[in-house]
C-alpha cells in the first residue's frame, strides 16, 4: 500500500496547487468553469490527504517494517488500541495527520461558506489549497512516511515511545495538532475577503464562529497536555514553560483575543484592522510553533518529533508572514473602522485592554521562547529561561486579565456613568473584599494568593450578578425562575456562553493559585514496614512486585495511605520516628489514623528505547492532591519517593468539562432574528388581534418595552 | 494493488477536474452580493436592538443611554431598509398589503377541495 500512499501524496499536491492557481485565475480573468473546477481539486485533494492517511494506517496494520517510518514506531507486541497513536508518534506521520486535519477542515470551510462570501470563496481556497500543497511537498521530499527500510526487510520494529502508550495519547497531541493548523481557517476566510475587496463585516461571523472551534480545540489540546503531564509523565507538575508548551499556549492567546475582539466589530463595527492583525499573528504564531516542533533551534523536552525540518518550516513562516501583512498593508486604507471608542469606561474600552494584556503575555513569552536564540548569536552561549522568569512576568499579567473579566461584563458599551458604575460594581467589589479579608483573618499570610483569591471571587460574583439581574428582569416577565435564565442565555449565547467559559478560566485559577502557593515537598527513602509523613498524610511502603513484558520490565510498589493526626506524630509518644519524616509503626497505628486506600505508583525500563517511563500514585480530592512519585527503587530494598501536597489541583480539570460548555453555548446559533420577530407578532396578534397593525418588524425589538416602536 | 488504487485515485480526480468544462450547466460568478450584505446587515442591528433591550432589562443601562443608542439602532435599521426598498429586496408597505389583500381574498373565495369550509 505504500505506492498507494505515494501515488496519492504527488496527486495531492498537483491537485492543491491547481486548486490554489484555478481559484484565483478564474475569478479575477471571469471563468466560472474554473473556478468550479479549482473548488472540486480541494476536495479531491482532501480524499488524497486521506488515501495517503489510509495507505500508512494500513501499512501500521500489517506491521510493514519494510517502510522505515512504521519499523521506527511501531512493533509486534504493539496493542492494535496504540495504532493511531503510532501514525501521528513521529515526525513524518504527524505531519500526514496535520496535512488530513486541514484538507477536512478546508473542506467544511468551503461547504459552510455563505452565498454572501462567493465572491472572496475562491481566494479562500487559494490560502488553503497553497497552505495544503506545502504540507504535500514536504511530505514528498523531505519527511516522507512512505520512505523504505534501507536493507534487508527487519521482522519487528522498534516499538512506540513509551510515553506514549496511553489513552490519553489519543487526544492531547491530535487536539493540539489539529487546533494549530485550524488556525488556517479563519485566517483564510479573513485574507480572502481582504484580496477579494470584501471589506466590509462578511466574514466576521464565519471567521468568529471558526476562531471559536479553533480556539476551543486547542484550549481542550492544552488542558488535556496538562493532565498528561501532571497523571503520566511523573514529573509533579502540569506546566513547565517548555518552548513547544509556550508555542502551543501562544497563537491559543491571540484567538483567545480574538474571538473577544471580534465581538466589537460585530456589535460596533469597530476594530477591523485588529482583528485581521489578530489572525495573521495567530497564523504566523501557528507556523513558528511547526517550526520549532520540527527542528528549531530551541531545545524542547518534546524531543520526539524533533527533526531538521527546521529550514523548510522557517522558510514557510516567513513566506506566511509577508503573505499575511502583505495583504493586510494592501488594504489598510479600507480597513478603518468609522466608530472610536467613546469612553475608557465601556465594555469595547475592556475588551482592548483585555487584548492588551493578552497580547503582553504572547510578547512576554516569546521573547522566553527566542531568548535561547538571541543569547546564542551574542554571546556564543545558549541561555535558556525557565519556569521563574515566566511566572514572575507572566503571573501578574494573567491576574490583571482574569480581574479585567470581571470589569468587562459590567461595563456597557459605548459608555456608561458613575452611578451606574456604582450600582454594578457594589456587589463584587464588596464580595472580593470580604473574601481577601477572611483570607487574611484565618491566617494566610501569602499576599498573592489572598489578592488573586479576591479577584477570583469578584469576577465570579460579576458573572453571578449579571445572571442575577437578567433573570430576574425575566422572572418579573412571568417567566418561572429556571424558565427565565433559559430565556435569558439562550437569548444571547455568545455572551453567556463566553461567561461560563469565565467560570472555567476560575476555575483554573483557583487550581494554579492553590498548585502554586502552597504546594508542599517531601523528599524520603524508607524501607518496607517504614512510612513518610507529609502534611497530614502517612504514606505506608508495602511491598515491590517486579513484572516484565515483552517490551518492558516494570517494577511497582504498594502504598497504603493513611490520614493522620499530625500532632500524635510529632509529640511521637511511643517513639515511633526513625528519621526525618520517617517512621516504624511495625504494622501499628496512632488512634487518629484513618486508611484512606492503597497508590501504586511505578517505574518501567524499556530496552528498545533504553528509556524509563514513571507513573505516579495520585490520591485525588477537591481541597488537595497527594502525588508520590517513586524516584528510585535502591539495591537496599529502600524506595526513594518524592512526595507532595498540590492544594486544589483538581479544580484545573474541573475546569475542561465547563470550558467545553461555555464554549457550545457561544457557538449554538441564535435563532434567525425575523423568526423571532414573527412569532412575537403572531402571538401579539393572537392576544390582542385590535393591536395586529402593529409593525411586525418592531414588536420583538420592543419586547419587554411595551409601547415602544422602532421606526 | 496500491499502484491500481492509485491509478484510480487519478483517474478520478482527473474525471472531476475537467467535469465542468465538459458539462458547462450555466456556472457563473457570484455576482454582486448587495442585496444579502444588506439582509446581513438589517439582522445584525435587530440583533444588536434585541441585546440593547436585554442589556436595558438586567439593569445595564441607564434609560438615557438605552434610548439614545436605541434611536440610533433604529435610524441604522430605517436606512439600511430604505437601500433594501431602493434594491428591490424587500417590499414596501403597499406591496405587503396588497399581498395580504390578495390573500385574503383567496381565502374568501372558498377552501380548496376537501378542505375545511369556513365558519
Amino acid at each position: 500500500m505504500a505506492e498507494l500512499g505515494v501515488i496519492a501524496l504527488l496527486l495531492g499536491l498537483g491537485l492543491s496547487g491547481y486548486a490554489a492557481v484555478g481559484s484565483v485565475i478564474g475569478q479575477s480573468r471571469g471563468v466560472p468553469e474554473l473556478v468550479v473546477s479549482a473548488r472540486r481539486s480541494l476536495y479531491m485533494s482532501a480524499v488524497a490527504a486521506m488515501a495517503a492517511g489510509l495507505a500508512l494506517l494500513t501499512a501500521f496494520m500489517q506491521n510493514d517494517f519494510s517502510l522505515q517510518y512504521v519499523y521506527d514506531h511501531s512493533n509486534t507486541v504493539l496493542g492494535r488500541g496504540f495504532t493511531f497513536v503510532a501514525f501521528y508518534s513521529g515526525n513524518q506521520g504527524s505531519l500526514l495527520y496535520i496535512l488530513m486535519a486541514l484538507a477536512l477542515m478546508s473542506v467544511a470551510a468551503v461547504l459552510w461558506a455563505p452565498d454572501r462570501f462567493s465572491r472572496s470563496l475562491p481566494y479562500t481556497i487559494a490560502v488553503l489549497a497553497g497552505t495544503q500543497a506545502f504540507y504535500f511537498l514536504v511530505l514528498i521530499f523531505f519527511a516522507s512516511p512512505f520512505e523504505a527500510f534501507n536493507g534487508p526487510v527487519p521482522i519487528e520494529g522498534l516499538g512506540l515511545n513509551p510515553l506514549l502508550e496511553h489513552p490519553g495519547m489519543y487526544s492531547h497531541p491530535p487536539i493540539i495538532m489539529a487546533g494549530l493548523v485550524g488556525i488556517t481557517i479563519p485566517f483564510a476566510y479573513a485574507a480572502g475577503a481582504l484580496i477579494s475587496g470584501n471589506y466590509g463585516d462578511d466574514w466576521v461571523d464565519i471567521a468568529r464562529t471558526s476562531g471559536i472551534i479553533v480556539w476551543g480545540v486547542m484550549g481542550l489540546g492544552l488542558l488535556i497536555g496538562a493532565w498528561w503531564a501532571y497523571t503520566i509523565l511523573g514529573w509533579g507538575g502540569y506546566w513547565s514553560w517548555d518552548p513547544i508548551e509556550n508555542v502551543a499556549l501562544m497563537p491559543w492567546l491571540v484567538m483567545t483575543a480574538f474571538i473577544h475582539s471580534i465581538m466589537v466589530q460585530k456589535r460596533r463595527g469597530m476594530f477591523r484592522m485588529w482583528n485581521v492583525a489578530l489572525l495573521n499573528i495567530a497564523f504566523v504564531l501557528a507556523q513558528l510553533g511547526m517550526f520549532i516542533n520540527r527542528g528549531g533551534p530551541v531545545v524542547s523536552v518534546h524531543s520526539f518529533a524533533s527533526s531538521s525540518l527546521g529550514v523548510v518550516f522557517i522558510i514557510f513562516m516567513m513566506v506566511s508572514l509577508v503573505f499575511a501583512f502583505g495583504v493586510f498593508l494592501w488594504r489598510y486604507p479600507q480597513l478603518k473602522s468609522d466608530r472610536t471608542i467613546e469612553s475608557f469606561l465601556s465594555r469595547e474600552a475592556s475588551f482592548l485592554v483585555n487584548n492588551f494584556l493578552l497580547l503582553a503575555v504572547v510578547a512576554v513569552t516569546l521573547w522566553g521562547v527566542v531568548f535561547p536564540v538571541f543569547s546564542d548569536l551574542a554571546r556564543d552561549v545558549s541561555v535558556s529561561v525557565s519556569a521563574p522568569y515566566f511566572n514572575r512576568v507572566n503571573g501578574p499579567l494573567l491576574l490583571a486579565i482574569v480581574a479585567i473579566m470581571g470589569v468587562g461584563p459590567l461595563l456597557p458599551w459605548r459608555k456608561t456613568s458613575t452611578r451606574s458604575m456604582r450600582n454594578w460594581f457594589l456587589w463584587p467589589v464588596a464580595g472580593g473584599v470580604a473574601v481577601v479579608a477572611g483570607l487574611f483573618a484565618s491566617g494566610i499570610s501569602q499576599w498573592v494568593a489572598v489578592i488573586a483569591f479576591g479577584i477570583v471571587a469578584f469576577v465570579a460574583l460579576a458573572i453571578a450578578e449579571e445572571w442575577w439581574r437578567g433573570t430576574a428582569a425575566r422572572h418579573r416577565g412571568g417567566d418561572s425562575w429556571p424558565a427565565a435564565y433559559w430565556k435569558l442565555v439562550s437569548g444571547n449565547r455568545p455572551r453567556h456562553g463566553g461567561y461560563i467559559v469565565h467560570l472555567a478560566v476560575l476555575a483554573l485559577a483557583i487550581g494554579i493559585i492553590g498548585t502554586q502557593l502552597f504546594d508542599q515537598r517531601v523528599d524520603v527513602a524508607i524501607f518496607p514496614g517504614e512510612s513518610a509523613l507529609i502534611d497530614n498524610y502517612r504514606v505506608e511502603f508495602v511491598d515491590v512486585q517486579e513484572g516484565s513484558r515483552a517490551d518492558r520490565q516494570t517494577t511497582q510498589a504498594r502504598l497504603n495511605i493513611f490520614q493522620i493526626d499530625r500532632s500524635e506524630y510529632e509529640s511521637d509518644l511511643s517513639g515511633y520516628r526513625v528519621g526525618a519524616n520517617r517512621f516504624d509503626l511495625g504494622g501499628g497505628s496512632y488512634p487518629g489514623d484513618r486508611s484512606v486506600g492503597t497508590l501504586e505508583p511505578w517505574q518501567a525500563f524499556y530496552p528498545a528505547y533504553n528509556q524509563v517511563a514513571v507513573r505516579s500514585g495520585i490520591r485525588s480530592t477537591v481541597f488537595e492532591d497527594l502525588y508520590v512519585i517513586p524516584s528510585n527503587f535502591n539495591v537496599d530494598g529502600s524506595i526513594a519517593l518524592r512526595m507532595s501536597i498540590n492544594p486544589l489541583a483538581m479544580w484545573l480539570w474541573i475546569s475542561g468539562p465547563i470550558f467545553l460548555l461555555g464554549t457550545a453555548v457561544a457557538l449554538w446559533p441564535a435563532p434567525a432574528v425575523e423568526r423571532s420577530i414573527a412569532t412575537v407578532a403572531r402571538r401579539r396578534r393572537a392576544a390582542a388581534p385590535s393591536g395586529a397593525a402593529e409593525n411586525a418588524l418592531v414588536a420583538p425589538l420592543a419586547a419587554g418595552t411595551p409601547g415602544k416602536k422602532m421606526i | 494493488m496500491g499502484v491500481l488504487l492509485g491509478t484510480t485515485l487519478v483517474l478520478v480526480a482527473l474525471g472531476v477536474l475537467v467535469y465542468p468544462f465538459i458539462n458547462r450547466r450555466g456556472y457563473s460568478l457570484a455576482g454582486d452580493p448587495s442585496v444579502e450584505r444588506l439582509r446581513v446587515a438589517r439582522r445584525r442591528v435587530y440583533r444588536q436592538i434585541a441585546d440593547l433591550e436585554g442589556d436595558y432589562q438586567a439593569g445595564d443601562l441607564t434609560e438615557p443611554d438605552h434610548d439614545g443608542q436605541l434611536r440610533e439602532l433604529r435610524l441604522a435599521a430605517a436606512r439600511i431598509m430604505q437601500r433594501e426598498e431602493q434594491l428591490g429586496a424587500i417590499e414596501s408597505d403597499i406591496e405587503t398589503l396588497e399581498r395580504e389583500i390578495e390573500a385574503a381574498r383567496r381565502g374568501m373565495a372558498g377552501p380548496p377541495e376537501g378542505g375545511d369550509k369556513l365558519r
